[in-house]
């Protein structure tokens, strides 16, 4: 049973990382928790589906088209209505209500277009399950956390081993300072953003497809989910964003199963709020201190 | 021209005040059907509730998803000691007073050293917490079924039957909010929750203990919410965890955003016209938060100190006294 | 005299940076003391491990007698000190007499009941407040700016104004926070006068300064840090001709 609900858990957890790590990158740029995270992932389930039904088949091409659109939305969320902002120079809590207010309009365009009842999703992984010890683990579990796993791998080259990556740490140490180095830091900005909704898209598809549906909470309980997941590992540390993740995962998958499922989603918010408390800058952040 | 209008305005504030409250006590006179009675009790609830947000969000520009919950909680406390136990109104809505101020005492002493944002995302957790506990707690809140048949308000023995006794118990609990609330922000509390907005370091160092400021303020804001919950749950006879989603929190947030940050009559404006617009607007109904979250992004791009904000009737009187001083 | 403040040893280490190392400094009663030397010499860690937003990684900060080292910001300034910033921290949007009414508080006690229901006691209070905070603007000059917002005052009237604050709660010791930076001639001679204004009324000052001008003519001790270190500590006189002083301030002009 416990061995059942940590496979259960890594491999939910593992989606949880990759949604977590877009919070992560983007605060790490901006100091901006992106509201709107959670509302790309639920788009790209959703868009996934759209285009498979279109198309009448042909998953993967669906699913890059849904990667490509949603990028594109998340490029354009930043570039319409977050930049403007920046050159205004609003306070900081602006851009997060704004977020929160694309977050809306994007959760609800899904709703008034497909309607609000639960939608199935097909799962064009599903190989059959095999057993570890008294544990069933099914092909697509094992599928969705090699591909989150190789996405983390990716990211962490991207940010560490690439010129662009370089870039972004630059940006979010100070930004001026690379502004005066000659980094084009809008442009940075927004392939931030884009990467993020890449991995909100990928996130989403996998789970739909895991429990082969999509539903119209999906945005808001899995937005705050990572998020928690987030703060838990250090808002604006890579790694510890996929420790978050996949930690989260794990702790719902037990919790719901010992202490009670209808509370499931409580125990991410709960976590969040501890961590909050007892080290906000999280598991792997460090300490700031205020300059006078 | 609109300064002039702002001027005058400022100086006769008092008297648009109390036109405006004799348009409110007359209301039912002229508008007597049960819908539009119902709207109206509606806005003015509404418009207690963005008072009480705007003295966190506005005034100290705390922003704060946890309304829903405060309201909620105040709702619940009402619904479970009338229906199971039989106490008469004045009891209940104390109580709700008290559980929601506990409530945010809690919440607030955990959370209030947090910077600006961490606050947001945690009284918006923290609004979801409590709607799962009211959701699944089902001995004392029956869960999903909600509680039904909530008597309706007595005081004393004395039943408020019609929609119109309703609609006057919730203008009075309006005007004393509005006193109350205009009181303290234009007070020693009032400047140091608005300073707490500008410069927290800055307040600290007049020797100001800053977080049991705002910890007062949050219990201020959620007892308002618990109380506007009572009525609430008492006037609709029929209260589940549905009703009060962070969905709710944020159209809150949206009211105070519009009408504007700071501001008694903003609260006002932003209140009552998000409340009547989607009336106005039945057809339109399933856009309802569609055209919220646009609301949210344009306001907070183009005015973001909300319609009202900037407007300080109170410094404009004093302009005025320095000009009518130089004549 | 009594002893208003003593700094004994104070030590403060970021990770491996040693900002401020052994500081000894002590303030008694009505004096005025600077303390200068070259950007990044430690005087504003100083003033922030003195005033609390910084606990020190050894050594003791006493007040009036008692210990506050490393206690909350808040509280040492409760105690009776007056602070301005570096950079400018006013309250934007609220008018000057606001800003210095709203640093008045802590000597106020109107409670909820009070304000709510208008009492004989909160009503006095207030115009207490008002009548003391009209009387500080009056000081600083800047009692015709008492309805401007903060953020429209001109930059010069903005400093006085985050003094005019620093002195609402009557503070035992006052501490400036470079008040002349970016000011003009007219403007730090209109501040000389009244710093010594305030001394002459009875005010501790202690002041950060990098205008020699300012500082030579206001102070009666001087303290000169550099890297850390207090490497001198007398009359301005005295300081103006030490050799130390000078070659810490190499290149630098002296006015």
């Amino acid at each position: 049973m416990f061995l059942q609900q940590l496979i259960n858990g890594l491999t939910l957890g593992s989606t949880y990382a990759l949604v977590a790590i877009g919070y992560s990158l983007i605060f790490s740029v901006l100091e901006l928790i992106n509201f709107a995270n959670g509302a790309m992932y639920m788009l790209g389930g959703y868009v996934t589906l759209m285009v498979y039904l279109a198309l009448k088949g042909h998953f993967l091409i669906s699913f890059f088209i849904s990667i490509l659109v949603v990028g594109f939305v998340g490029f354009s969320i930043d570039r319409f209505s977050l930049q403007p902002l920046r050159k205004k120079k609003s306070p900081r809590m602006a851009a997060l209500i704004s977020t929160i207010g694309i977050g809306t309009i994007i959760e609800n365009s899904i709703m008034l277009f497909f309607g609000s009842e639960t939608k199935s999703f097909p799962n064009k992984f599903d190989f059959g399950k095999f057993e570890i010890g008294n544990a069933i683990v099914s092909w697509t579990q094992v599928i969705i956390l090699i591909t989150s796993i190789f996405l983390m791998v990716v990211i962490c080259l991207v940010v560490y081993k690439t010129k662009i990556g370089k870039a972004m740490r630059a940006t979010a140490q100070n930004v001026d300072a690379s502004r005066l180095m000659g980094i084009d830091v809008e442009k940075v900005i927004s392939i931030t953003f884009i990467i993020s909704a890449f991995l909100a898209t990928i996130a989403g598809t996998l789970v739909s497809m895991y429990y082969q549906n999509v539903d119209i909470n999906m945005g808001f309980q899995v937005g705050m989910k990572t998020f928690a997941a987030a703060v838990l590992g250090g808002v604006g540390v890579l790694h510890g964003a996929m420790f978050g993740g996949i930690t989260i995962g794990i702790l719902e998958s037990l919790g719901a199963s010992y202490i009670s499922s209808g509370y499931r989603d409580a125990i991410a918010f709960a976590i969040m709020i501890l961590v909050l408390l007892f080290k906000p800058s999280g598991l792997f952040g460090k300490n700031q201190t205020t300059k006078l | 021209m609109l300064n002039k209008a702002l001027n005058f305005c400022a100086v006769n504030s008092r008297f648009i005040t109390f036109l405006f409250f004799l348009f409110a006590l007359l209301f039912p006179v002229f508008f007597k059907t049960p819908y539009t009675l119902r709207v109206a009790t509606m806005s003015l609830m509404f418009t207690m509730i963005t008072l009480g947000l705007n003295i966190v969000t506005g005034y100290m520009g705390q922003t704060s998803f946890g309304t829903a919950a405060f309201w909620g909680i105040g709702a619940y406390t009402a619904a479970i000691l009338t229906t199971r136990f039989g106490f008469s109104s004045l009891i209940v809505f104390l109580s709700a007073a008290i559980t929601a101020g506990l409530a945010s005492l809690f919440l607030g002493l955990c959370v209030l050293k947090l910077k600006g944002y961490y606050l947001a995302i945690v009284t918006l957790g923290f609004c979801e917490i409590v709607r799962l506990i009211e959701l699944n707690w089902m001995s004392l809140t029956r869960g999903p079924l909600g509680i039904m048949n909530i008597p309706i308000i007595s005081f004393f023995g004395v039943k408020f039957k019609s929609p119109t006794e309703n609609y006057y118990l919730i203008l009075i609990l309006l005007a004393i909010t509005t006193y109350i609330v205009s009181k303290l922000m234009n007070s020693r509390f009032g400047r140091v929750i608005s300073s707490i907005r500008e410069d927290e370091i800055a307040t600290q160092s007049m020797g100001i203990n800053t977080v049991s400021y705002k910890i007062q303020a949050f219990i201020i804001y959620a007892i308002i919410c618990g109380v506007a919950g009572a009525f609430y749950a008492q006037y609709m006879r029929y209260i589940d965890p549905t009703m009060f989603t962070a969905n709710q929190s944020i159209e809150m947030v949206i009211m105070v955003i519009f009408g504007g940050m700071a501001s008694v009559p903003g609260s006002y404006l932003g209140a009552i016209f998000l409340t009547v617009l989607p009336e106005l607007l039945r057809d339109l109904l399933e856009y309802r938060m569609l055209i919220y979250g646009f609301i949210m992004v344009i306001m907070v791009t183009v005015k973001p100190e909300g319609l009202l904000g900037n407007i300080n009737l109170i410094h404009i009187k004093q302009q005025i006294s320095l000009d009518l001083d130089e004549e | 005299m009594t002893l208003i403040l003593k700094v004994s040893s104070v030590t403060q280490k970021f990770g491996g940076l040693v900002a401020l190392n052994e500081i000894n400094l002590e303030i008694k009663e009505g004096e005025i003391i600077g303390i200068i030397g070259p950007n990044g010499a430690g005087k504003t860690t100083l003033f922030n491990v003195i005033t609390g937003y910084y606990k020190p990684t050894f050594g003791t900060v006493t007040l009036l007698g008692e210990d506050v080292t490393g206690k909350a910001p808040y509280y040492i300034a409760s105690l009776g000190f007056g602070r301005t910033f570096q950079n400018i921290r006013l309250f934007s949007k609220m008018t000057s007499l606001e800003n210095v009414m709203t640093a008045r508080t802590i000597r106020t006690n109107s409670n909820f009941i009070d304000i709510i229901f208008q009492t004989q006691k909160n009503k006095k209070e207030e115009a207490h407040t008002k009548e003391y905070a009209e009387y500080l603007l009056n000081i600083l000059n800047i009692y015709n700016y008492r309805y401007t917002l903060a953020s429209n005052l001109p930059y010069g009237s903005q400093r006085k104004l985050e003094i005019a604050r620093a002195l609402a709660i009557e503070p035992k010791l006052l501490l400036l926070d470079e008040p002349a930076a970016g000011m003009n001639e007219k403007e730090t001679d209109e501040l000389t006068e009244i710093t010594n204004k305030l001394s002459g009324l009875g005010y501790t000052i202690l002041l950060i300064e990098h205008d020699m001008k300012f500082v030579m003519n206001t102070c009666k001790k001087i303290s000169v840090l550099n890297y850390g270190q207090q490497i001198a500590f007398g009359t301005p006189n005295q300081i103006r001709s030490n050799t130390d002083v000078i070659e810490a301030y190499l290149g630098k002009e002296e006015e």
